[in-house]
């Protein structure tokens, strides 16, 4: 499957690293373990590169996945996502949004959860920082969208501000975005749904177990690899309790 | 943006009457997808199919069923016009509208992208 990314976005995503290529080499060993017709949702799709490939095994095996799902907070993830759709001929939505806001997903639930998080550990200071750029960016996304850009127009506009610090910047312990959206993706977990969740060392882990655990949760270690000085693993998390928390 | 998520969008600013959001469609363009019954099947009970009736008929296709027609599973003409809608419409641009008449916030839909993000007075 391939990625193509323009110069900008170079600049404005989080370009697929080692800890991608270790998420997605658990993920392909997965994908025999979803149930069929899930609906996936991968938070944070950036690139495209996890829900992508997803998308595309999913479709080729037969096992049509009834919704694959990306949320970005970066317009210009979205816009790079999207665009593996169009050049790969495979399907999956992606929406801008802050975590779940504006998601009534309810109804139908999440069968499998993707979440590569921010996880690394930084000061208040950059935390402040990332907020600001991002109020920045949607005011300038408004404010262009009120002047009538559209189309091509629009995405160098908007890509003027630059999110990328938000792609990794996890405020204190790298946990200040993963537990907000975990919090919130337990709740629309379907019966038997899968949670996959990068992590590094620095990560309170046995935190994230325990958290888990007391949902009801099994937890397992799919991935571990040491890249220069982060020791990085891919969790897998099964719901094992018969009623939606 | 596939009707398949408007089904799933609701406003951010409300906590009563935010969904469904009414749809405005600027562009859309058909981008055609291998059929399969059984995927189609499936999805019809995770869905409001109440909402999304409603809004393809909003959007020009009069014809479209209320209800899911009796004895679904061998209704092929209505599944594949449920797949053309759901998984084949996707709208490149135009606008989600709360349906809160003390609201009405409008989430513009560019590129083929919902923007369901808040500024900051609006937080």
């Amino acid at each position: 499957m391939k990625i193509n990314l323009t110069k900008t976005e170079y600049k404005n995503i989080y370009v697929p690293n080692d800890d991608s290529y270790l998420f997605l080499d658990a993920l392909k060993e997965e994908i025999q373990y979803f149930p069929q017709n899930a609906v996936v949702v991968e938070m944070g799709c950036g690139s495209g590169i996890l829900i992508g490939n997803v998308s595309k095994l999913l479709q080729e095996q037969n096992n049509r996945a009834l919704m694959c799902i990306g949320i970005d907070i970066n317009y210009d993830a979205c816009i790079a996502s999207s665009r593996i759709t169009q050049e790969n001929q495979i399907y999956f939505d992606c929406i801008n949004s802050d975590g779940f806001e504006g998601l009534a997903l309810d109804k139908s639930g999440i069968d499998i959860f993707i979440f590569n998080p921010p996880y690394v550990p930084t000061e208040d200071e950059e935390v402040e920082r990332c907020k600001k750029y991002f109020y920045e960016k949607q005011k300038l996304f408004a404010q262009a969208y009120a002047n009538n850009m559209r189309g091509q127009e629009l995405v160098e506009e908007v890509s003027k501000v630059n999110l990328i610090d938000c792609s990794y910047s996890g405020g204190k312990d790298g946990m200040l975005i993963t537990w907000k959206i975990l919090e919130k993706a337990i709740k629309f977990m379907n019966p038997n749904g899968i949670i996959y969740l990068f992590v590094i060392q620095e990560n309170p882990i046995n935190e994230i177990v325990s958290f888990f655990k007391a949902k009801g949760y099994e937890g397992f270690i799919l991935k571990k690899q040491q890249k220069y000085n982060e020791i990085q693993f891919i969790l897998k998390f099964v719901c094992n309790s018969v009623n939606k928390q | 943006m596939r009707l398949l998520v408007h089904n799933l969008l609701m406003c951010n600013k409300c906590d009563k009457n935010n969904y469904p959001l009414k749809i405005e469609v600027n562009k859309s363009v058909i981008m055609e997808l291998e059929f399969k019954k059984d995927a189609i099947l499936k999805l019809i009970p995770k869905l409001d199919f109440e909402v999304l009736s409603n809004t393809v008929r909003e959007l020009g296709f009069k014809q479209f069923p209320k209800q899911i027609p009796p004895n679904v599973e061998q209704d092929l003409a209505f599944l594949k016009d449920l797949h053309r809608v759901l998984f084949e419409t996707h709208i490149m641009d135009g606008q989600l509208t709360c349906p809160n008449p003390s609201c009405k916030r409008n989430y513009p839909i560019t590129n083929g992208i919902p923007n369901m993000i808040l500024t900051e007075d609006e937080q």
